[in-house]
């Protein structure tokens, strides 16, 4: 069953009374298992794509649908729920809150998760702190940190409510290359664990780890 | 909420916000009571003028008291006590207003007085009076009336234009806040909070921040106060409900104004 489905996807910006096209006619399914690397040149539109994947931003005409539910129909609330439930994010510069451990960074997205009481949280938390390695760092501060053990902290709260997306965007392109296998092994475990993951990168690593190689090229993907 | 709090007070680049959140309530706290401070002070003038007056020319206390508070009017030939008593209707700065009867040999004449409560409520009488052609004057020492008036106009100047700068000074360091914790609020729209579930962190944000600010510059405020009303040997009266609430508005009309203008700004674009 796909998690997410595009259906003649097509994206535009006006800019400058200038229209330009981001993506046109995506037709695409992601499926749960598995490992999807979406790659391209700069610019070519692979970040929007991530976006609209993860409800943040929206098509200007298509359909997408998340576990068969169209997402274009859906309020701001019911969108916001959608990637509190279902989707964990990824993103190249970590964007950890400074100013919060590494315990408190993980748990931030648990706080508006009604199914989670305070016991529940901490379980979790510690849960997800021993899956990525990080015991001995749960009270330290981010900058305390590696680049590796950041993006570690990051990828453990984007699993905090348990989703079944994790979209990726560039996660490894502020890592050297011994943290970067690191973090693609531990992706593409995520997806043998039967998640559906998107990656955004430009590295060819990722290819090694990817299920599925898209190429984004002049708004189309093949 | 909790570690919201924690995260932005412990926001270096915050620290400085913080610091001129509480000069900035210092000097509208102080600002808010000038008026307060130069009443204060001029009650002090009136008594010490009284005490030397009485040591000098041996004139009765009550006497002197009552000439600060008393106006004359210039003629009283054309206007009279029912006309005065209608005019004045309603104030309620007026005390009384009599008529005493003075000979001069073969004439006499009548003068008319209005009474009023303070000494200070003379110059606005005077002024309400001078308004419908009613000329008076005042029985104490003129200029020490117009010192005042125009002492208490610089302070009320002072006070507006303080009020104005403080919400204007508030709205830029509120925006700068915002800017510092830009990236975190970005990160509560990625982990699906709500937009109302965002608005009110950054409601909790700015105002932890700015609470600090409000409740350190009363404290110093009113001590500084205390100590240059100690100096000058004068009292003082605060109105502390008045300032805490024109410090309330001050802090929460800016920030539910920029609230609802960073939620208009698209986040991802």
């Amino acid at each position: 069953m796909s998690k997410i489905e595009i259906v003649n996807g097509y994206k535009e910006y006006i800019k400058n009374k200038e229209k330009i096209v981001v993506l046109n006619n995506i037709n695409t399914k992601f499926e749960e298992g598995k490992t999807y690397a979406i790659m391209g040149n700069s610019g070519s539109g692979k970040t929007t794509l991530l976006n609209i994947l993860g409800t943040l931003d929206v098509l200007t005409s298509g359909k997408m649908l998340i576990d068969s539910e169209e997402i274009l129909r859906l309020k701001e609330n019911e969108k916001a729920y959608i990637r509190m439930k279902k989707i964990g994010f990824i993103f190249q510069e970590f964007y950890l809150n400074q100013y919060m451990t590494v315990q408190e960074n993980i748990m931030q997205p648990m706080y508006i998760n009604k199914e989670y009481d305070k016991t529940a949280k901490k379980q979790r938390t510690n849960e997800l702190i021993e899956m990525m390695g990080l015991s001995q760092r749960k009270k330290h501060y981010p900058k305390e940190l590696s680049g590796g053990e950041q993006q570690r902290v990051a990828i453990a709260r984007a699993l905090a409510n348990k989703p079944d997306i994790i979209l990726a965007d560039e996660p490894t392109g502020n890592l050297d290359k011994n943290n970067e296998q690191k973090i693609f092994e531990i992706l593409n475990s995520l997806s043998k664990n039967g998640k559906c993951v998107i990656i955004v990168s430009h590295s060819n690593v990722v290819k090694k780890y990817a299920d599925i190689i898209l190429n984004l090229e002049e708004g189309k993907l093949k | 909420m909790l570690n919201e709090i924690k995260s932005t007070l412990k926001n270096k680049s915050n620290l400085i916000y913080i610091i001129i959140v509480i000069i900035l309530f210092i000097i509208l706290n102080i600002s808010l009571n000038l008026k307060t401070f130069i009443d204060s002070y001029y009650n002090y003038q009136v008594e010490n003028y009284i005490n030397e007056a009485i040591e000098m020319y041996s004139i009765n206390y009550d006497e002197l008291v009552n000439s600060f508070k008393t106006l004359q009017l210039s003629d009283s030939t054309n206007t009279s006590v029912e006309d005065l008593k209608e005019i004045l209707n309603g104030k309620k700065q007026v005390k009384n207003i009599r008529t005493k009867e003075v000979n001069y040999g073969t004439s006499s004449a009548n003068y008319i007085y209005i009474e009023l409560n303070d000494w200070k409520d003379c110059i606005d009488i005077k002024q309400y009076l001078d308004n419908r052609g009613i000329d008076t004057y005042y029985q104490a020492e003129e200029t020490f009336y117009e010192n005042y008036k125009n002492v208490r106009s610089y302070s009320n100047i002072i006070k507006y234009f303080s009020i104005i700068i403080a919400v204007l000074i508030f709205i830029v360091v509120c925006n700068n806040v915002i800017k510092n914790e830009i990236k975190d609020i970005k990160n509560l729209v990625i982990f699906g909070y709500t937009k109302r579930k965002i608005k009110s962190i950054i409601f909790i944000k700015l105002f932890s921040i700015t609470f600090i600010g409000f409740f350190l510059g009363i404290i110093i405020s009113q001590l500084f106060l205390y100590l240059i009303a100690d100096i000058l040997k004068i009292k003082i009266y605060r109105n502390i409900i008045r300032e805490i609430i024109i410090n309330l508005i001050i802090i929460i009309i800016p920030i539910f104004i920029i609230k609802t203008r960073t939620l208009n700004k698209k986040f991802f674009k």
